[in-house]
Order: C-alpha cells, then sequence, then structure tokens
C-alpha cells in the first residue's frame, strides 16, 4: 500500500515537473517584441521605399514637362517658320506634312510616358518581403516601359535631326514665288 | 645596328598607337546620335532659316534622352 503512495507521489510530482517544463518553455512568447520590432523594420523600409519611388515620379515628371515643353516650342517655331516662307511663296508641302508626323512622335511619347508612371504607381502596392517577387516583377514592367520613352525621345530627336533640319535647310534651295499660285 | 633598330621599330609602334588613339577620340563625339541636334555650322544662304535651324538646335540639345535612363531607378541602398 505504502509503496502505491509513493508511486502516485512520484507520478504527481513527474507531472508537476512537466508541467513547469512546458508552462516555462512558453517564455520565449517574449519572442513576440522580437518579431513586432522585426514588422516594424519591414514596414519603416517599405514606406522608405514608397517615398523613393514618389521622388523617383517626381523626377521623371519633371524631365516630361521640360521634354514636351521643348518639343511643342520647336513645333510652334516650325509652324512660324511654314507660315512665313509659305507667304513668302515657298512651297512648304513636305515639312508641313513631315511636322504632322513628328507631332504623333511627340504625342506616342507623352502617351508611353503615362504607361510608365502608372506602371511604377503599380509597383507601391506591393510590399517587399509580403511580395517581393511581385514587386520585382512590377519594377521590371515599369523598367521596360522606360526603355520604350527613352527610345522614343531618340526617336523625335532622330526625326529632328534627319527629316525636319534637312526639309527647312532643303527650302533655302527653292526659289521663293516660282511654285507660289 | 638591330639594338637601334628595334628601338625605332618600337618608337613607330608607339606613335602608331597614339595616332590611333587620337582618332578614334576625334571619331567618337561624332557618330553619337545622342549629342548635338546636327549642329554643324548652318549657312544656307537664307538668314531667316539659318536662324531658325540655329534656333531649334539649340532647343533640340536642351534635352537629353538619358533623362529617361533606366539606371535612374537603380537604388542601391534598397537593393533595387
Amino acid at each position: 500500500m505504502k509503496k502505491g503512495v509513493m508511486t502516485a507521489a512520484i507520478a504527481l510530482a513527474m507531472m508537476l515537473a512537466v508541467g513547469t517544463a512546458v508552462a516555462g518553455g512558453e517564455q520565449p512568447r517574449a519572442s513576440y517584441p522580437r518579431s513586432s520590432a522585426a514588422e516594424e523594420r519591414q514596414d519603416a523600409r517599405s514606406e522608405m521605399l514608397q517615398q523613393r519611388i514618389d521622388l523617383v515620379i517626381t523626377r521623371f515628371n519633371n524631365n516630361k514637362e521640360r521634354h514636351v515643353a521643348t518639343y511643342q516650342a520647336m513645333k510652334a517655331e516650325v509652324q512660324q517658320l511654314i507660315s512665313t516662307l509659305a507667304a513668302q511663296g515657298y512651297d512648304v508641302a513636305k515639312i508641313t506634312s513631315d511636322l504632322q508626323t513628328w507631332d504623333q512622335m511627340i504625342i506616342k511619347f507623352a502617351q508611353d510616358y503615362v504607361s510608365f508612371i502608372n506602371l511604377l504607381e503599380a509597383t507601391k502596392a506591393y510590399i517587399p518581403y509580403e511580395s517581393e517577387g511581385q514587386f520585382a516583377a512590377a519594377l521590371e514592367q515599369a523598367r521596360a516601359q522606360l526603355r520604350v520613352c527613352r527610345q522614343d525621345s531618340l526617336d523625335i530627336r532622330l526625326y529632328y535631326q534627319q527629316t525636319i533640319r534637312a526639309d527647312i535647310a532643303e527650302l533655302a534651295s527653292q526659289k521663293p514665288g516660282s511654285t507660289a499660285p | 645596328m638591330i639594338k637601334c633598330t628595334r628601338i625605332s621599330i618600337a618608337a613607330l609602334v608607339v606613335l602608331a598607337l597614339l595616332l590611333v588613339a587620337l582618332v578614334a577620340t576625334s571619331c567618337g563625339g561624332r557618330t553619337t546620335t545622342q549629342q548635338g541636334a546636327g549642329t554643324q555650322g548652318v549657312n544656307t544662304g537664307n538668314p531667316t532659316i539659318d536662324n531658325a535651324i540655329e534656333k531649334l538646335d539649340g532647343q533640340m540639345d536642351s534635352v537629353s534622352s538619358d533623362d529617361f535612363n533606366d539606371s535612374q531607378l537603380n537604388d542601391s541602398e534598397l537593393g533595387l
């Protein structure tokens, strides 16, 4: 009988010991504050990233405004020249037509640029760490669209150099009034 | 005699390399389509046209396609 009591006491003591150990094992729940600190760091980084993207968007917008304003001023300049020379009897049909093509290129540049900014804005929806793959993919799409914008601006420059400028220079070889009605 | 010839050959090679470098440098700027809107001097004989071209060249040169270089999206601090 005494042996039974002893065995029960030992079993009870062991159960108590195991219970304490389990309770003690849960103590590292103090890791909650640690994980929340990591989350805070992630949030801060995400916020910083979004601010950087906003900054990049502002910078690109300024560049785009400068480019479009320059192209519009150039277009107005050419139109003014066309009017002046047409009044003097020059044949301005070719340059008038080429100017329209150039205008379409400028419009394309502005449209492609809007797509680029939209793609860049879209990257902000993906918080890095939680959706790093999507963020990287969205950024890559924006990067590809930016390359399209850069090519557009190169095309505009090249068309000016090779066509518009050449058209204007060619006008000088005309005999004013000889082709006028 | 042989030593003299070797020195002359070496001097000629160095001179040739220098010439190649000079030619490459002077040609490099001209082949690019990025810089310069075609400002190789304007003289059509018509002042109205010459002035217009000069003004347009200046306007085109005031902007650069590099403003849209995709390297501007890089941000090493953020691992981009």
